[in-house]
């Protein structure tokens, strides 16, 4: 196992070079120039050129990428045009508040599609799956931010029942930041009053969210469940007389995880695109925002950074993935030790 | 020769289960009566009612303990239906079963262990019944702890004697995963695991079909080896005759559900008296390259599921010999020899069976 981790782990570098190449190459080819949004709509060619100047912009590619790469090994990820502000700090104040809400729409997704798809494919043909596949179907054809913006419309302003959407807490009852994380900091600080706010600003975006992860995981479940209950051993495992709890939990349950957790891995990447809307439409504060922003405005620096961080977090959310794919199924860890 | 009668260990009586099904169809409706609005078939919001499929009708039958008995048929006869009802797998609509005296139903619901304890399953697909996470050990091992045979220490000694007893090396399977075993081997664990308990009877759902032609008779040996040694009775499925000459002492002809012949097999091999045992021998491959496919006993068609109409035979409209009095009744098994009986309206009159006479002699 220490092995398989271990192997798993060496590709990753590997992989972020190439991430960093390919960002850094398709931001470059893309048009547009980050000298003229900081000049300032009105500034003559002649400061434009100044300021391409001093951001380096007037050097070939090559030398570009070597300052760009060598400032990266220093965990510096540039300036945003715009702010004039490090991109890193930025980056370093958003984070939390994408994690918080992908954390709780992926659980919540995860908690409503998993039961919902083992409960379809246990009673095939029934109520349960009719409705559980009904859902699925809305859940995977309905564009994410539209399903937001139907939630804002019948409970923020048609029954008010949640706050506006407008960031991650009601104005003025932001907890005092410790971790970033809203929700942990109004727990530590002890400030209930925060953590109602930041709780209820959450919960229209998390199911909005969730909804994206909720669809295709009850599918799959359903139908991973459905042919894993049909095959021998599992019918075997019920004559021997192992009782039917345990079968659908360790025969069942742990056979049919397999195709879930490929389709896990899958949705941690559509996550990011689901987030980027999500955030526009609830002005939540998080990275999402700040890429589309960044690519409105041409801006390399932050839109590389993003690439980078986003394919980090993938590439160790996936690693943690196959790990538990590996524990649940050992034929993976064995593959390619020349067993 | 006769046998002595043995007592019985498995005894079904009237046995009935039809299943419901949206691919079969219906006979078509009589020409009166379902009309609408002048003539028009009336329409139905959610489609044709499912059809009515049988998969077994009245099927009777009886295992001496200590004995194999043989059921054949083609793919669809209902002989896995009937294994999953005798293992508590499937309810019948209709019917008794009983294992030594005992109701199976009442067994299988009020104490389902003790059940499996005496009866156990051989599978088909030696690579689908094992599950593929489980190494060997713990493969065998799971069915010892569930059944509370042994502590850990003694199930591992339990293992080792169970893979002996299959003639598979313990030190070198042991550990091994299902796919790191071949075809017989998986299919040997496969026969380990359902001894381990050491039960008293085995249904073996088309045990070597999956196999290669070369381990399927080790595979046999091991079967017939394991029932004089262990005293287990068989209910042994297959559609491969071979097979089940070797293996059995009484054969079972299911033909869509129903019993069609049973008797001893020599006799049923050597005179069938009902024309479908009779097509199955006759299409049963001959290892002569002389050798001419008979088909003077050959059905028409292929086995179709659609809904019997009426009461005639089940055979109608596939028997080389139907006559009219086929499709008005359905013919009642009949004795025709010594504990061999046939459901055929022509069984008196057919001619004695001898395919393979126009066989081509060698040039």
């Amino acid at each position: 196992m220490t092995a398989f981790v271990v192997r798993r782990l060496a590709t990753i570098p590997l992989v972020l070079v190439a991430i960093i190449l390919l960002g850094f190459l398709i931001t470059n080819v893309l048009p547009g120039n980050p000298a003229e949004l900081r000049a300032g709509q009105y500034a003559s060619a002649e400061v434009i050129e100044r300021t391409e100047a001093s951001m380096g912009l007037d050097q070939p590619w090559y030398t570009q990428l070597r300052v760009y790469a060598g400032n990266l090994l220093q965990g510096d990820l540039g300036e945003n045009a715009l702010t004039g502000l490090s991109v890193a700090d930025e980056i370093s104040a958003r984070w939390p508040a994408t994690v918080e809400l992908s954390v709780v729409g992926f659980l919540l997704g995860l908690l409503v599609g998993l039961p919902l798809g083992v409960l379809a494919g246990m009673r095939e043909n029934t109520f349960w799956d009719h409705g559980g596949r009904l859902i699925a179907v809305l859940g995977v054809s309905l564009p994410v931010f539209w399903v937001g913006l139907l939630l804002v419309y019948f409970f923020y302003s048609e029954l008010g029942w949640a706050p506006p959407p407008t960031g991650r807490a009601q104005i003025g009852t932001e907890p005092t930041e410790i971790t970033g994380f809203y929700m942990l900091d109004s727990v530590l600080t002890g400030d209930m009053a925060a953590l109602w706010s930041s709780a209820k600003s959450l919960v229209l975006p998390s199911i909005t969210l969730a909804l994206v992860v909720a669809a295709p995981i009850a599918r799959i479940a359903r139908s991973a469940v459905l042919e894993v209950r049909g095959r021998e051993y599992v019918t075997m495992a019920i004559t021997s007389g192992i009782p039917a709890r345990v079968v659908l939990r360790s025969y069942i349950l742990r056979n049919a995880m397999l195709p879930v957790l490929t389709m896990m891995g899958i949705l941690l990447g559509y996550l990011i695109g689901g987030n980027i809307l999500v955030e526009i439409v609830f002005a939540w504060p998080g990275l999402g925002g700040y890429a589309f922003e960044s690519i409105s405005n041409n801006d390399f620096a932050p839109v590389q950074a993003f690439v980078l961080i986003t394919a980090l977090a993938i590439l160790l959310l996936n690693l943690v993935l196959d790990v538990v794919y590996a524990w649940l199924n050992p034929r993976v860890r064995y593959a390619g030790t020349g067993d | 020769m006769r046998t002595e009668p043995r007592p019985v260990i498995l005894r079904i009586e009237d046995l009935n289960k039809t299943f419901r099904s949206r691919a079969a169809r219906r006979p078509a409706p009589p020409a009166t009566g379902e009309r609408w609005l002048g003539g028009l078939r009336r329409p139905r919001l959610l489609g044709e009612p499912p059809a009515r499929v049988p998969a077994l009708e009245g099927v009777s039958l009886e295992v001496p303990r200590g004995s194999v008995v043989g059921l054949v048929g083609e793919s669809g006869s209902g002989k896995s239906t009937l294994a999953r009802c005798v293992m508590g797998l499937t309810t019948p609509d209709s019917g008794s079963m009983q294992f030594e005296g005992r109701d199976i139903s009442t067994w299988v619901s009020e104490t389902p262990l003790k059940y499996r304890r005496m009866v156990q399953m051989v599978f088909q697909h030696p690579d689908l019944a094992l599950d593929p996470r489980f190494t060997v050990a713990r493969t065998i091992g799971e069915i010892l702890a569930i059944h509370g045979i042994g502590d850990r220490q003694d199930r591992a000694d339990r293992v080792a004697h169970l893979l002996e007893r299959v003639h598979l090396d313990p030190a070198q399977v042991m550990h091994r995963l299902p796919r790191q075993l071949s075809g017989g081997q998986r299919q040997r664990v496969v026969i380990a695991r359902a001894i381990a308990v050491e039960p008293r009877f085995l249904v073996l759902d088309e045990p070597t079909s999956a196999l290669d032609a070369s381990v399927q008779s080790r595979v046999l040996d091991l079967l017939v080896e394991l029932r004089e040694t262990g005293g287990l009775s068989y209910l042994f499925i297959s559609h491969d005759l071979e097979v089940v000459r070797f293996v059995s002492q009484r054969v079972v002809v299911l033909y869509r559900g129903r019993v069609v012949e049973e008797g001893p097999t020599e006799q049923i091999f050597e005179d069938p008296r009902h024309p479908y045992t009779r097509a199955l021998l006759a299409s049963a491959p001959v290892p002569d390259p002389h050798h001419r496919y008979d088909d003077r006993y050959a059905l028409r068609g292929e086995l179709q599921h659609d809904e019997i109409a009426g009461d005639s035979c089940v055979l109608c409209g596939r028997c080389p010999l139907e006559v009219e009095v086929c499709a008005q009744r359905r013919p009642e098994p009949v004795p025709v020899g010594d504990g061999h009986i046939a459901a055929c309206h022509l069984t008196a009159e057919l001619p004695p069976y001898a395919a393979g006479t126009r066989a081509v002699g060698t040039a």
